[in-house]
């Protein structure tokens, strides 16, 4: 047996795929690594169980992948693939790794999302390419290493090592897909990262069986043609790669330019807003004077009658009046403009939320000597933590005051408490977190911010309102 | 006497207001007296710049239309000559810088026009109750006071609500702490030292208002407030500090 094993090996010495005889079924009864690693069928049966097996492989790492597809319905199509499959590989070997791939892609029936889909049938299928070279060299080192010929059994020994190897290299990838995909969740579901992923593993699958074709009809060896497929793949990459970098560039340059001009209509829009509330309030003022004295008056013309009627108007004006228009106050005196951005956003917040906003500022305030971002980062916290405090406070109400003086600006963020906090002094420490006021963490890091800062101080204090007042001197 | 002004552009306001003011000095029989009723901010600061040495109650609005000054220009130039002046603003709320006065001012009341004539009737009477309380008092308990400078401004506040000094977590930064209020701004303790001598440095890091602590333990080498709040004191320290104690008969309790 071993000896005629041995004849059929030395007839057999002839390339996997150069030179194959044309009966196909007698090579793939013989499976054997010859000269420079290639291989070679001992019985059909082995190659029938090897088939089989990658093709079960490559169908499972998609199931584990993919949790969508682990349904009964897909565990019977892929039972009934990998035998299909391997029958007609039997009658016919070539171009089996292109079958397998497109009958992969039947599942795609199974999956809602498609994109995420192709991406990890294609890892899949190019995993195992990969990983099944890689076996057959591992293997071979291994046998050359226990000094283990090549029999009838040890030929089962080596297809069951072999593929151990390639399953244990899969797994790594399915467990490593898994990983990233739980890790970095946002990007396997962002459309640009999926599109360009799938497409270089696209490129790369194509060039693959492009040149496993070609070597095959040209017979090329398969030495010559993974240096091809390198350059190949190097070419398509790097041209695609270009491509991307150029698109999005200019993508990116379109979009800022979008933005700019948003960001300055917007501007626009502010600055007009701001002017029809100046000269809104300053009728507010003019009407609320004139109501005044008229109530003079009437109080004076001791008519009963007018005194009910005019007492009903007061009331409805009041009414009006009071309403509060307050988030657009004053801002137009900060010039600022990150600061004037985050009291707007934080105010407009504060309004949704139900909570009574007032800003004031005495004089026009133009950028106070102190990094903007430092800046806007307190002023965020404060902001957050006064509207964190008085949601749901009856008559809860945030103020924020822009007080300048000859040599220094005074910020102050306050807002209303509904009990006195007696020890302002633990509020700034870090972990410790007032009993419900809001105030805690926050202003430990505002504290950080501020400290090394050597032209600004603060002060806080929490008895009727909470208060925290920064002074930023000019330098 | 206890002389008082009112400021407020808008002529049949101005005249509420001087009624409701004459009267109630008149009821209560206040040594007092309606001093300037006018619509020009100016004209008072003239009247102010005339007489010095005034002691007076002001009511001003917050805008004068037409005018040079407004009302926070007006309250911080009257604060300038006179200290202990009682300022209140009358205006309506939408007009109320409230945090801005507050910190720039420390007026005794806002009394906001719109809440209906009756309502500032009681506030205006009300504020010249307490003004003229004050007044009355002012010279019976001299306030020890004591300040910090910021940015070229001087802060007062009286010397009774200082607990202690402490220097801060940055350099050239001191943190003062008040019974209701913490401030940190720009100084050294030892020049603080200096120039508090009614301070007493207890420890390399702070130096404490003795009249505030409520309890000394030797022991464990602190000192305590009424809020809960507490300092280190140097051994080499607590000896002094406890004469201290004894000489002023300050009530703290040592244990």
């Amino acid at each position: 047996m071993a000896l005629t094993l041995l004849e059929i090996v030395k007839f057999l010495n002839i390339k996997y795929t150069n030179g194959r005889p044309s009966d196909t079924i007698g090579l793939m009864n013989f499976r054997y690594l010859g000269e420079g690693g290639i291989i070679v069928y001992v019985n059909w049966y082995i190659a029938a169980f090897d088939h089989w097996y990658s093709v079960m492989l490559v169908f499972v790492l998609q199931i584990l992948i993919n949790r969508e597809l682990q349904h009964r319905r897909v565990y019977l199509t892929v039972v009934m693939m990998a035998v299909l499959l391997t029958g007609s590989y039997l009658l016919y070997d070539d171009y089996s790794d292109i079958a397998t791939f497109i009958v992969n892609l039947g599942l795609l029936v199974f999956v809602k999302d498609k994109k995420y889909f192709i991406v990890t049938s294609l890892t899949a299928t190019l995993a195992y390419i990969l990983f099944s070279f890689f076996g057959n060299y591992a293997t071979e080192t291994i046998f050359d290493l226990f000094h283990l010929g090549i029999g009838l059994w040890s030929g089962w020994a080596f297809e069951i090592v072999g593929e151990i190897v390639v399953t244990a290299c899969m797994l790594v990838v399915a467990i490593s897909f898994r990983l990233l995909h739980k890790r970095h969740a946002k990007q396997f579901s962002d459309d640009v990262t999926l599109n360009v992923i799938a497409s270089a593993l696209i490129v790369a699958a194509i060039a693959y069986f492009a040149i496993a074709s070609a070597a095959d009809n040209y017979n090329i060896g398969h030495g010559f043609l993974g240096i091809l497929m390198i350059i190949l793949v190097a070419i398509l990459l790097i041209n695609g790669g270009t491509f991307i970098y150029l698109f999005y560039s200019y993508t990116m340059r379109v979009q800022a330019h979008r933005q700019a001009l948003e960001r300055q209509q917007y501007d626009i829009y502010v600055k007009n807003l701001e002017s029809s509330y100046q000269n809104l309030r300053k009728f507010r003022h003019d009407y609320q004077n004139i109501l005044l004295s008229l109530s003079e008056y009437v109080q004076d013309a001791h008519n009963a009658e007018l005194q009910t009627y005019f007492d009903d108007v007061i009331k409805r004006s009041q009414k009006s009046l009071s309403r509060d228009f307050g988030h657009f106050d004053n801002l137009e005196r900060i010039k600022d403009k990150s600061l004037k951005a985050i009291i707007q956003d934080k105010f407009s917040a504060a309004r949704q939320a139900g909570v009574q906003v007032r800003l004031e500022a005495n004089d026009d305030i133009s950028t106070p000597p102190v990094d903007p971002v430092t800046l806007a980062r307190v002023s965020g916290i404060l902001l957050d933590n006064a509207i964190e405090a008085v949601n749901g406070q009856p008559g809860g109400e945030i103020a924020v005051a822009v007080v300048k003086y000859a040599k220094m600006v005074e910020l102050i963020f306050a807002n209303s408490l509904q009990a006195p906090i007696d020890r302002v002094d633990e509020l700034l420490t870090p972990g410790h977190t007032s009993k419900g006021a809001g105030h805690g963490q926050g202003l430990a890091t505002v504290r950080e911010l501020l400290d090394p800062l050597p032209n600004v101080t603060y002060e806080i204090s929490a008895q009727q309102q909470f208060e925290f007042i920064i002074s930023i001197e000019s330098e | 006497m206890l002389k008082t002004f009112v400021v407020e552009d808008d002529p049949e306001q101005l005249a509420t207001l001087k009624q409701i003011i004459t009267n109630h000095i008149m009821i209560n029989d206040f040594d007092m007296q309606l001093t300037l009723a006018t619509g020009q901010a100016q004209a008072l600061l003239d009247y102010l710049t005339a007489e010095p040495a005034v002691e007076g109650l002001y009511f001003l609005d917050i805008e004068y239309p037409g005018q040079t000054l407004n009302g926070l220009e007006l309250a911080s130039q009257i604060r300038e000559r006179d200290v202990n002046a009682k300022i209140v603003f009358v205006s309506t709320h939408s007009e109320m810088a409230f945090l801005t006065f507050e910190r720039r001012i420390e007026p005794l009341d806002f009394v906001v026009k719109d809440l209906g004539a009756a309502t500032v009737k009681s506030k205006v009477e009300k504020d010249i109750r307490v003004a003229y309380d004050r007044y009355t008092k002012q010279g019976l308990t001299s306030k020890a006071m004591f300040s910090y400078s910021k940015g070229g401004e001087l802060f007062n506040l009286p010397l009774s609500q200082v607990l202690f000094i402490e220097t801060g977590t940055a350099r050239n930064k001191l943190v003062l702490h008040l019974a209701d209020r913490m401030i940190q701004y720009n100084g050294k303790i030892s020049d603080e030292t200096v120039a508090h001598p009614e301070l007493f440095r207890v420890h390399k890091s702070f130096l404490v208002n003795p009249q505030a602590l409520v309890r000394v333990n030797k022991q464990s080498q602190l000192g305590y407030f009424e809020n809960g709040e507490s300092v280190d004191i140097a051994v080499r320290k607590m000896h002094d500090l406890i004469t201290l104690i004894k000489q002023s008969a300050l009530t703290v309790k040592v244990d």
